[in-house]
């Protein structure tokens, strides 16, 4: 029994449709370990804080297996169960949401580095999005059992990948909150908070200073 | 707040006396008034909050409208976005309900990603459980700006409630401090127990 078999350690029996575990003996095979080199990539640019020791990077490196999705497949549907969360390592990949009644509507991209379906790993029920492959893909799956055992085994590794992930969740929500403000703002006629406050580290210019004197002033309809 | 209390709270029932400890030791308690601000999206929060008991409600404040996000209760970890990554929070929380959470700096936060422990890995379970919860509902907003935005019609003040957005009333914008009459509260505070988590806020009794 292969224990880096994407049905292992996961409750549903619904084959991973799209998912194919690598199988080129010699090469980039499904199973990982510490010096693959694009293991490596993902890890920079995860950047993970504190770094991993080797025994950390093994530990990770054998929770995780090797898979590619085909352009314009599937990598998991909204509302499934969230049993897997996925490292993107190469490829792009887009994000869809589909509200009742309305069409699917491609809310955001997923670039190498992104981790995605996250809920899995924190004992969420099912996946919030549709995430499609745009080219081929390559993604690192760790399953919910092998998260579990991660924690057992090495909880510092696990932790620090909650950490990365809450950062890309960090990102992502501002991001999306961004939006929704820079909208509203558009419609009102008044600058966004949020876009005002892009970059706190940076102090507004005399030309920025007077924009914001006279930003503030709303139109009424 | 006692261990039992805490242990009430959604996530935390079958948590050690050692981990409740280490939770209650790096935060400070917090209570607030139904109707205040606890966090306002364009400003960064003074720190992650756990709630403990209370009903809040999480939006996308601008002007004097708002896109109704989430309704927070027991469990959920908010000011995480700012916690975790200087700058603004982004969605502004509001107490409907008398609200108790438990408030902790950015110090803490980095301690545990350095010294894991099992208070630790909890914590930043939950944390990023609710932040999961809340990026779910916030898409669905985003994807009806999207269609709206998709429209060549430009929207008007008006049209904005069909999409889901709603008005403020000028007591809501008081307590964000966003109305004509500056407000003198930033945040109101009925009650603070522990250390100080910022430095710069002002508690008004």
């Amino acid at each position: 029994m292969d224990p880096y078999h994407p049905s292992q350690g996961r409750p549903s029996s619904k084959p991973q449709y799209n998912l194919q575990p690598e199988a080129n003996p010699g090469g980039t095979g499904a199973l990982v370990r510490a010096q693959d080199s694009d293991f490596r990539e993902v890890l920079d640019r995860l950047a993970i804080e504190p770094p991993l020791g080797d025994a950390e990077l093994q530990a990770l490196a054998g929770a995780l297996f090797r898979c590619t999705v085909g352009a314009n497949k599937v990598v998991f549907g909204q509302g499934e169960k969230a049993d897997t969360t996925y490292f993107l390592a190469s490829g792009l990949a887009r994000m869809e949401f589909a509200a009742p009644g309305w069409p699917v509507e491609a809310v955001g991209s997923v670039k190498p580095g992104d981790i995605i379906g996250e809920c899995a790993i924190v004992g969420g029920d099912s996946h919030i999005l549709t995430v499609v492959a745009g080219t081929e893909c390559v993604f690192f799956a760790l399953g919910t059992a092998q998260f579990a055992e991660l924690t057992r085994s090495s909880p510092g590794v696990a932790v620090r990948l909650l950490a990365v992930t809450a950062m890309q969740q960090v990102r992502r929500l501002r991001a999306d909150a961004r939006k929704v403000g820079q909208f509203a703002a558009g419609v009102l006629g008044i600058v966004a908070p949020a876009a005002a406050a892009a970059d706190p580290a940076v102090a507004p210019t005399a030309l920025g200073r007077l924009f914001q004197r006279f930003s503030g002033s709303g139109k009424d309809e | 707040m006692t261990p039992n209390q805490i242990r009430t709270v959604p996530g935390w029932e079958d948590a050690n006396d050692g981990e409740i400890q280490m939770l209650l030791n790096a935060c400070a308690e917090r209570w607030h008034r139904g109707g205040t601000v606890l966090i306002d999206g364009a400003k960064p929060a003074i720190g992650a909050m756990l709630i403990v008991s209370g009903e809040l409600q999480s939006s996308v404040e601008v002007g004097d409208m708002a896109m109704p996000v989430e309704v927070l209760g027991p469990g959920h970890w908010i000011g995480t976005v700012s916690a975790l990554d200087e700058g603004v929070e982004g969605l502004t929380i509001r107490a409907v309900s008398e609200a108790r959470v438990l408030v902790m700096g950015r110090e803490g936060l980095e301690r545990f990603r350095s010294q894991p422990s099992p208070m630790a890995l909890r914590a930043y379970r939950m944390m990023v459980r609710s932040m999961y919860r809340s990026m779910g509902k916030l898409t669905a907003s985003v994807a009806q700006v999207q269609r709206a935005q998709a429209q060549k019609k430009k929207m008007t003040r008006s049209e904005m409630t069909n999409i889901g957005f709603s008005r403020l009333s000028q007591l809501a914008q008081q307590a964000a401090g966003r109305d004509a009459v500056p407000s003198q509260r930033n945040v109101e505070i009925v009650q603070h127990e522990g250390a100080p988590v910022a430095a710069n806020f002002r508690a008004v009794r």
